[in-house]
């Protein structure tokens, strides 16, 4: 439930005026409004008031029913909203695909980008990795390969987040919503590998950070498995984190939010993000 | 004596070899481009010196039926 610092919203007559009334100069980043089932939004009454210490910018976030294009419920909206109602139930990383990857950070050293423009212009075309020798596959031992065996440190804003049937976090990271034109990467909070795994500890501590974010921020609810989450405004963070080329989605549907995937140029994400921290 | 690129282009015309319009790929990040996985087929002519596009997708209206043959049957 959110906390008492947000109320949320969905019917419709009171969203409409909701959205139109968000201070929000920059549009960049808004999901369609036929998406949006709901707003969390702060209340009125300051966090002062509460007896708490106010804790920086609290946001508003949009819930839509918007989902990766490849998941079965994407063009089912009731299947989508069943799985809206979906608790969360385990932070464990529960995919098949390239596990070995998808958990372990690199041992390279961390490269610094300014932005995710500069971070994208740095990754290798996607027909190189697609026809990749060896050949990347989608087994659970696939590990990195030389492409993908960097560690980033980037400066971006977060658009949109959506919880994963495997755990993870997609979360949806782009430029500085007065930079035009828009452009978004795919950045994922791994599911928590087994306690004893060299990176459980750091991939923990950046989903605390992140549940932290919507606790103290934003409400207290994580995004579900329904649909992404906009938070409004884009929240600023810095992330670092593992490269990985999704080689599951180089064929069919790309990963992404609808309202943003035109501008998503590469499938290749951070994955796992091994640090977040943000900026709000 | 040394061949400059301006007397080498002047070499090939009076060949007769036509000059090459060098077609750019797609940007998608301009904007107003449609999501790159739903783009079916590209069109391309030119008029003038200009090069025009056009980029067919399988994006429809949401609220429009699925064509006959995506239907599921009962």
């Amino acid at each position: 439930m959110p906390k008492s610092t947000h109320k949320r919203i969905s019917k419709m007559h009171e969203l409409d005026s909701v959205l139109a009334s968000l201070p929000d100069p920059y549009r960049t980043g808004l999901p369609a409004s036929d998406s949006i089932v709901s707003v969390t939004m702060p209340t009125a009454a300051p966090m002062a008031a509460l007896g708490k210490v106010a804790a920086g910018n609290q946001y508003t976030i949009i819930h839509t029913n918007e989902m990766d294009e490849y998941e079965e419920e994407a063009h089912d909206p009731s299947a989508a909203a069943a799985l809206a109602t979906l608790a969360p139930v385990s932070d464990n990383f529960a995919g098949k695909d390239r596990k070995a990857a998808k958990i372990s950070i690199s041992n390279a050293k961390t490269e610094k980008f300014k932005d995710v423009k500069a971070l994208i212009k740095s990754l290798a075309a996607e027909d190189v990795m697609k026809n990749h020798k060896p050949k990347i596959t989608t087994a659970q031992t696939s590990k990195r390969v030389k492409e993908e065996d960097r560690n980033i440190r980037v400066n971006a804003f977060l658009y949109a987040a959506k919880r994963e049937e495997d755990n993870d976090f997609h979360l949806i990271l782009g430029l500085d919503p007065k930079t035009l034109p828009d452009m978004y990467i795919t950045m994922e909070l791994s599911g928590l590998p087994p306690a004893n795994s060299p990176a459980f500890q750091q991939l923990k501590a950046a989903r605390d950070a992140f549940k932290k974010f919507f606790d103290d921020h934003a409400g207290g609810q994580l995004p579900g498995r329904g649909g992404y989450d906009f938070p409004r405004p884009p929240v600023p963070v810095e992330i670092e984190g593992s490269l990985f080329f999704d080689v599951t989605h180089s064929t069919g549907a790309r990963p992404g939010p609808k309202s943003l995937k035109s501008r998503m140029p590469v499938i290749w994400e951070v994955h796992p993000i091994s640090k977040i921290v943000f900026k709000p | 004596m040394v061949k400059t690129s301006h007397s080498k282009n002047k070499r090939t015309r009076a060949r007769g070899a036509k000059k090459k319009t060098v077609i750019p790929p797609l940007d998608q990040l301009e904007t107003g481009m449609p999501a790159l996985d739903s783009i079916t087929g590209v069109d391309e002519f030119k008029k003038g010196k200009k090069i025009l596009r056009i980029i067919h997708t399988n994006e429809v209206d949401e609220y429009e039926r699925p064509s006959k043959a995506k239907r599921k049957k009962p």
